[in-house]
C-alpha cells in the first residue's frame, strides 16, 4: 500500500540553521509513527513542512498522494501544535466548532461527538481561558480531530500533562489508528515511544535510525530506548 | 475564495468582541466622550467664521449733512467680534465663495434696509449659507452659532478610527502570540479570506459605532446637519477598511499589546492634529499642509464636511472618496504582503 507520508532528501534551513537535512521518511497507512529527538532536532520543522505551513528548500515530500505544500491537504490533515493555539475568550465548544467549520464540518452533532471523545461534554460551555492546562490540551486535540482527518500530525501532544491524561490520550490515538487514521506524533519522552508502532530517532535535522522499539534496541545492542538513542547519536558523531 | 469561510471568521470576531464587555463599552463610550469634549472646545475656541457682507444699503440722507446706514452700523458691530472675520464682497461673488469654502456665511444688506427700518416696514437682511435656501432668514447670531456647530458635524465619525485600528492590531497580535494563526493557516482558509473576515467582523462594530456617534452628535450635541447619511456610512466603511488593514500591517511590527498602543502617537495623533479637525488645513504652514495631504483623515474630513454641511452628493465628494479608496487599497496590499510572509 502507498505510504501516507513520503519524503525524499527533504531539507529546510532558516538562515544558516539547517533544521531538516536531506531527510527520507515513509509513514504507512494506519500506523502510529513516533518522532523522537531532543528539542531543536527539527521535529517541529518537519511537521510544519508536512502540513504545508513551510516550503521545503530542497527535496520533496508527498502527503496522502499530494506533493506539499498543497492547500487541498489542509482539510484532510489534523495538526495539533505544541502551543495550545486556542481562543481563550471562546468556549471549548465554540473553539472546536470554529475550526470544524473552517475545515468544512459544521454539524453540531460532530462537535458533540468530539467533545465526548475527549471527555469534555460537561465543560463545553466554559471559556477556554478558565480551563486548566490539561483540559485545554484536550480542547486542542478535539480541534485537530473535529473534521475527521485521515492523517493526524501531533507535535508533542502530551507535554506538560498529568499521567492519567497521557494514558487517555494514547488510548485515543490507538483507537483512531484502528479506525484507519495515520498518526505522526513527536515526543522527547522515551517511555511514550513504546506505544508507537514504529519510531524514528531524529537529531540535528537527520533521521538517525528507524524501526519498532524492539528492532531499535536490538540494532543498538541496548536494553532500553534511551540507551539506544544515545548509542545511535554517538555513532553519528563518530561518523 | 469561499464566502462561507469569511463569514465564519467574521462571526467568531463578533462573538469575541461581544463577550468582552469592557471593550464594547469603550467602543461606544470613548467616541462620545471625545465628541463631547471637542464640542466644548470648538465652541469656545473656534477659528473665526468667515463672513462676507454685501452692502447695498443706500442709507438715509438726513439734513443737514448726515448719512445714516443701518448696514454700516451692523457691520461695524460684527467686525468688533473677534470670532468673525468680516469682509465686503459683491453679490455676484457670494455663491462661488460659499461653494469653495472661503466664506461660510454671506449677509446681504438690501438697498432699502435703513429706509425700511426707519419707516417700520420690516426690511430684512438676507442670509446665505452654502446649501441652504437663499430666502431663509433669521436672527444673525442664531445663524452664526449654527454655522459654528455645523463644523462639529464634520468630525463626527473621526473618533471611531483609533479604536478599530487598535482592536484589529491587538487581536491580530494575539492570533500570532497564542498560536492560533498557525492553526488558522493549517485550515483551508486563504489569506484573502482572513483579511476579508477581519474587515467584516470589525466593520460591523465600526458601523455601529458611527451610528451611535452620529446619533449622539445630532441629538445630544444638537448639531444641525443636512447631509446624506448613506454617503456618511459609505465614507465610514472605506475608512474602516483602511483602519483594519493598517492594524493588521502594524501588528507585525509589535511584539506586545502595549507596543500596538504605542503606535497611536505615530499613526493617530498627527492625523488628528493636522487633518483639519482642529484647524483648517489651509491655515497650516506650507510644510505641514504637505504632510496633511499625505494623510487619509484629511480627505475623510473634507469629504465629511462637504456631505454634512454643504449637502454634497456622491459626485462632489467623488475625488476625496477615490483618494480614500486608494489609501484603503494600499493598506490592504500592505496587510496582504504581511500575511504572505507567515509561510516560511
Amino acid at each position: 500500500m502507498a505510504a501516507v507520508i513520503e519524503t525524499h532528501r527533504l531539507s529546510k534551513a532558516f538562515g544558516s540553521l539547517e533544521a531538516v537535512r536531506g531527510l527520507d521518511l515513509a509513514v504507512r497507512p494506519g500506523e502510529i509513527y513516533g518522532l523522537l529527538g531532543p528539542n531543536g532536532s527539527g521535529k517541529t520543522t518537519l511537521m510544519r513542512l508536512l502540513v504545508g505551513l513551510a516550503k521545503p528548500d530542497g527535496g520533496e515530500a508527498w502527503v496522502l498522494g499530494r506533493r506539499v505544500p498543497d492547500r487541498r491537504l489542509f482539510a484532510e490533515v489534523g495538526y495539533m501544535t505544541q502551543a495550545e493555539a486556542l481562543y481563550p475568550d471562546l468556549t471549548a465548544g465554540e473553539n472546536i466548532a470554529f475550526f470544524g467549520a473552517l475545515n468544512g464540518v459544521s454539524s453540531r452533532q460532530r462537535v458533540e461527538e468530539v467533545l465526548q471523545l475527549v471527555e469534555l461534554t460537561e465543560r463545553a460551555a466554559d471559556l477556554v481561558g478558565t480551563l486548566s492546562g490539561g483540559l485545554r490540551r484536550r480542547v486542542s486535540l478535539a480541534c485537530a480531530l473535529v473534521h475527521r482527518p485521515r492523517l493526524l500530525i501531533l507535535d508533542e501532544p502530551t507535554v506538560g500533562i498529568d499521567p492519567q491524561l497521557r494514558v487517555a490520550f494514547w488510548a485515543h490515538f490507538r483507537r483512531l489508528a484502528q479506525e484507519g487514521v495515520t498518526i505522526l506524533v513527536s515526543s522527547h519522552v522515551m517511555d511514550e515511544a513504546e506505544r508507537c508502532d514504529r519510531l524514528g530517532f531524529m537529531r540535528e535535522g537527520r533521521l538517525l535510525a528507524e524501526g519498532t522499539t524492539e528492532e531499535l534496541k536490538r540494532q543498538a545492542g541496548a536494553t532500553d530506548l534511551e540507551q539506544a538513542f544515545l548509542r545511535f547519536a554517538e555513532g553519528s558523531d563518530a561518523a | 475564495m469561499q464566502p462561507e469561510r469569511v463569514l465564519i471568521l467574521a462571526r467568531r470576531i463578533v462573538q469575541q468582541i461581544r463577550r468582552d464587555h469592557r471593550s464594547v463599552g469603550l467602543i461606544f463610550f470613548v467616541p462620545m466622550l471625545v465628541m463631547g469634549l471637542l464640542g466644548f472646545i470648538l465652541r469656545i475656541q473656534a477659528s473665526p467664521i468667515e463672513v462676507g457682507v454685501v452692502i447695498e444699503d443706500e442709507g438715509v440722507r438726513l439734513p443737514p449733512n448726515l448719512h445714516l446706514s443701518a448696514a454700516e452700523e451692523l457691520v461695524k458691530t460684527l467686525r468688533e467680534n473677534d470670532r468673525l472675520r468680516v469682509r465686503s464682497i459683491e453679490r455676484e461673488e457670494a455663491e462661488s465663495e460659499l461653494r469653495d469654502g472661503s466664506l461660510e456665511v454671506v449677509l446681504i444688506f438690501p438697498a432699502e434696509l435703513t429706509r425700511g427700518l426707519l419707516q417700520g416696514s420690516g426690511a430684512q437682511i438676507q442670509i446665505l449659507l452654502e446649501g441652504s435656501n437663499p430666502g431663509q432668514s433669521g436672527a444673525i447670531l442664531a445663524t452664526l452659532s449654527a454655522t459654528l456647530s455645523q463644523r462639529l458635524a464634520s468630525i463626527a465619525p473621526s473618533p471611531g478610527g483609533p479604536s478599530i485600528f487598535l482592536l484589529t492590531g491587538v487581536s491580530f497580535l494575539r492570533e500570532r502570540a497564542q498560536g492560533t494563526m498557525e492553526r488558522l493557516l493549517a485550515t483551508p482558509i486563504s489569506r484573502a479570506e482572513i483579511v476579508l473576515g477581519y474587515m467584516l467582523g470589525f466593520g460591523v462594530f465600526a458601523l455601529l459605532q458611527s451610528a451611535v456617534i452620529l446619533l449622539f452628535t445630532i441629538f445630544v450635541l444638537r448639531i444641525h446637519y443636512v447631509g446624506n447619511l448613506a454617503l456618511v456610512f459609505l465614507l465610514e466603511a472605506i475608512l474602516t477598511v483602511g483602519a483594519v488593514n493598517l492594524g493588521i500591517f502594524l501588528s507585525t511590527y509589535a511584539r506586545t499589546e502595549l507596543q500596538v498602543v504605542q503606535f497611536i502617537p505615530l499613526v493617530i495623533v498627527p492625523q488628528a492634529l493636522l487633518s483639519g479637525i482642529l484647524l483648517p488645513v489651509k491655515d497650516l504652514p506650507g510644510f505641514l499642509q504637505a504632510i496633511a495631504y499625505l494623510m487619509p483623515l484629511t480627505y475623510a474630513n473634507r469629504a465629511m464636511t462637504g456631505v454634512m454641511i454643504k449637502s454634497f452628493g456622491l459626485g462632489q465628494v467623488a475625488p476625496d472618496l477615490a483618494i480614500l479608496l486608494a489609501f484603503a487599497v494600499g493598506a490592504l496590499l500592505l496587510s496582504a504582503t504581511t500575511l504572505r510572509r507567515e509561510i516560511v
